[in-house]
């Protein structure tokens, strides 16, 4: 008798979990993480942080945010942004599709993607001691039928049958049983490593319905970070005349620093950032020593927070409901850690959110949730997700 | 015969007539005894379905949970050992950054004293199974290491640098068989390939 594992293949990093002993676990990878970066070298079929150590070695051959691609024509205006930015060969494929080019073969995004599923399959099948041929895979609500297709496709790829694919917000809500909550409108806040995405869910006969979604394809974690070393590097060029950010050496060091100190700001006041000999001045090596407060760091991005207020309330708009009419609130995605982002969420819809479950693994949290209904290890839990045609953009 | 009967055993005679009303009642009763049966049977067809579900559910649920059972027994064994073996992982992360500092002060001054400082700190690290991990002339592995700088070498001038570890900018180190933390290096990167 197989598991059926619950796969959230994420644009930045995907999870896994399963269902054990009645209640739902994350597989931690070969790597002891318990996410997956989602970053795939082709070639030599290097996936996670291992592909990841060598991006700024082999950039053209080490794809990310593969997901951006996912079930779109090339035309695509989102598909046209993104090749500005994206170090890697986007081309034109088979009907138009979007593939990368890597060392003159073709890989289309499914092939990418199931790269990172067939690491997630292993990654499982070593935690659970056998084979593993059913999933379940979830995908941005706005996801449209082409899209979905393809999330699909890239799991037989990988050697596992999707039994369903399921929206994050849904899959989100799963995690927190507010099925079972009486909870008819849901509000599902989810901020990730580079993409916000806001959906408003209603739950009546069993079934969950997407009413709306809305989002920034382009604010993540990644931006509070960038915002953050721009901030350290200005203030150590003020005090030695140096940028660090022209030495990469002293950039990824400066960098390390910025993730951590946010990282820290999320449970205390008051981070030191400590990096000596970061860099040669003219009269010997200099010093990095600075303390980041909280304030500080939250008057940094503040303009960052509030760009996710707009898609919020038109979210709700298009939903047709009221700020009131929301009865839970869920929290998704590592930024919303942050107590800034906690306090704005709970001010802006009146109440506390459900930010109990890890909000890096909720999502495959509630797809191993899922999966047990499908495999008849959880009962009582519904087993619809609708999505209105109208939402695939 | 009859009246012999009846009186024999002392018991008010059964009429002729009183025996049809019986044969009538036991007729009735029959047909009601029968159909309740009917009911009876196919209820008793219902519960044992029921209970085959049941059963077949409660089995699956038992296999579910002696498996779960089994792999976490499992699992138990191996990871016992890698506590063991690597119960010091956290705290051992946490001072890298000190002795990368300490590396790094050497690179500056060619104090004496600080040179056996680092010394000191290494050993007591190889005496807790950490191992540096070699980098500088080998072939770039991001299983160990990460790369954070290229550096261009002229493939007629350079030639064996293209793809090997050019310049160890961050030390890296394994704990035991795994990376504790892999190293950070520069690559040395052809000028044709990008």
């Amino acid at each position: 008798m197989g598991k059926i594992i619950g796969i959230d293949l994420g644009t930045t990093n995907s999870c896994v979990a399963v269902m054990e002993g009645g209640s739902p676990k994350v597989i931690h990878s070969a790597e002891g993480r318990n996410v997956i970066p989602s970053v795939v070298d082709p070639i030599s079929h290097v996936v996670g942080d291992v592909a990841k150590r060598q991006l700024v070695l082999k950039p053209k051959r080490t794809i990310f945010s593969i997901k951006r691609l996912m079930g779109r024509k090339f035309s695509d205006s989102s598909v046209q942004f993104d090749m500005k930015w994206l170090p890697y060969a986007i081309k034109s494929g088979r009907d138009g599709m979007a593939v990368v080019e890597v060392e003159g073969r073709s890989f289309t995004p499914q092939e990418i993607s199931a790269q990172i599923l067939q690491k997630i399959k292993g990654d499982a099948e070593s935690y659970l001691g056998g084979k593993v041929t059913q999933a379940v895979i979830t995908v941005p609500a706005y996801f449209d039928d082409s899209q979905r297709q393809a999330t699909k496709q890239a799991g037989e790829i990988a050697g596992l049958e999707v039994l369903r694919i399921i929206n994050e917000p849904t899959a989100a809500a799963l995690a927190y049983g507010l099925d079972k909550k009486n909870a008819h409108t849901i509000a599902i806040y989810d901020l990730g490593g580079g993409t916000f995405d806001i959906s408003i869910l209603e739950l009546g006969e069993g079934v969950y319905e997407v009413k709306s979604t809305n989002g920034d394809t382009h604010l993540g974690g990644d931006d509070f970070d960038q915002v953050i070393t721009n901030y350290i590097a200005e203030e150590f060029k003020k005090e030695h005349g140096v940028d660090l950010r022209k030495d990469p050496q002293a950039l990824q060091r400066l960098r390390e620093s910025a993730e951590k100190a946010k990282i820290e700001l999320s449970s205390s006041q008051e981070a030191q950032i400590n990096q000596p000999f970061i860099t040669q001045g003219k009269d010997g090596p200099l010093h990095m020593t600075m303390s980041l407060t909280r304030a500080k760091l939250e008057s940094l991005v503040d303009n960052l927070v509030q760009k996710t207020l707009g898609p919020v309330e038109q979210a709700l708009k298009d939903a047709k409901v009221k700020v009131s009419d929301i009865d839970e609130v869920v929290l998704v995605g590592g930024m919303t850690r942050m107590p800034k982002i906690v306090e704005l969420v709970t001010k802006f819809f009146g109440k506390e959110a459900n930010k109990s479950v890890n909000p890096d693994e909720v999502v495959a949290v509630g797809a191993a949730v899922q999966g047990g209904v499908l495999g008849g290890e959880v009962k009582d839990v519904l087993l619809l997700d609708v999505t209105p045609l109208t939402l695939g953009i | 015969m009859d009246k012999n009967d009846k009186t024999k055993d002392g018991k008010p005679a059964t009429t002729e007539a009183q025996k049809g009303d019986e044969a009538q009642k036991n007729k009735f009763s029959a047909s009601a005894k029968f159909s309740d049966s009917v009911v009876a049977v196919s209820n008793a067809a219902d519960a044992i379905e029921t209970l085959k579900q049941k059963v077949e559910e409660f089995e699956n649920k038992y296999k579910r949970v002696l498996a779960d059972y089994q792999n976490l027994e499992k699992r138990v064994v191996v990871e016992r050992k890698e506590w063991i073996l690597k119960s010091n992982k956290e705290l051992l992360l946490r001072l890298l950054p000190i002795l990368d500092t300490l590396i790094l002060a050497t690179k500056q001054s060619k104090d004496e004293g600080l040179t056996i400082s680092l010394q000191q700190f290494l050993n007591v690290f190889k005496q807790e199974g950490v191992e540096k991990i070699e980098t500088i002339g080998k072939n770039f592995d991001p299983n160990s290491m990460e790369c954070i700088d290229t550096a261009e070498v002229d493939p007629s001038t350079g030639s064996g640098q293209e793809g090997k570890v050019i310049e160890e900018l961050r030390a890296g180190y394994m704990l035991y068989d795994k990376v504790l933390r892999p190293a950070q290096v520069a690559v040395g990167k052809g000028l044709m390939s990008s």
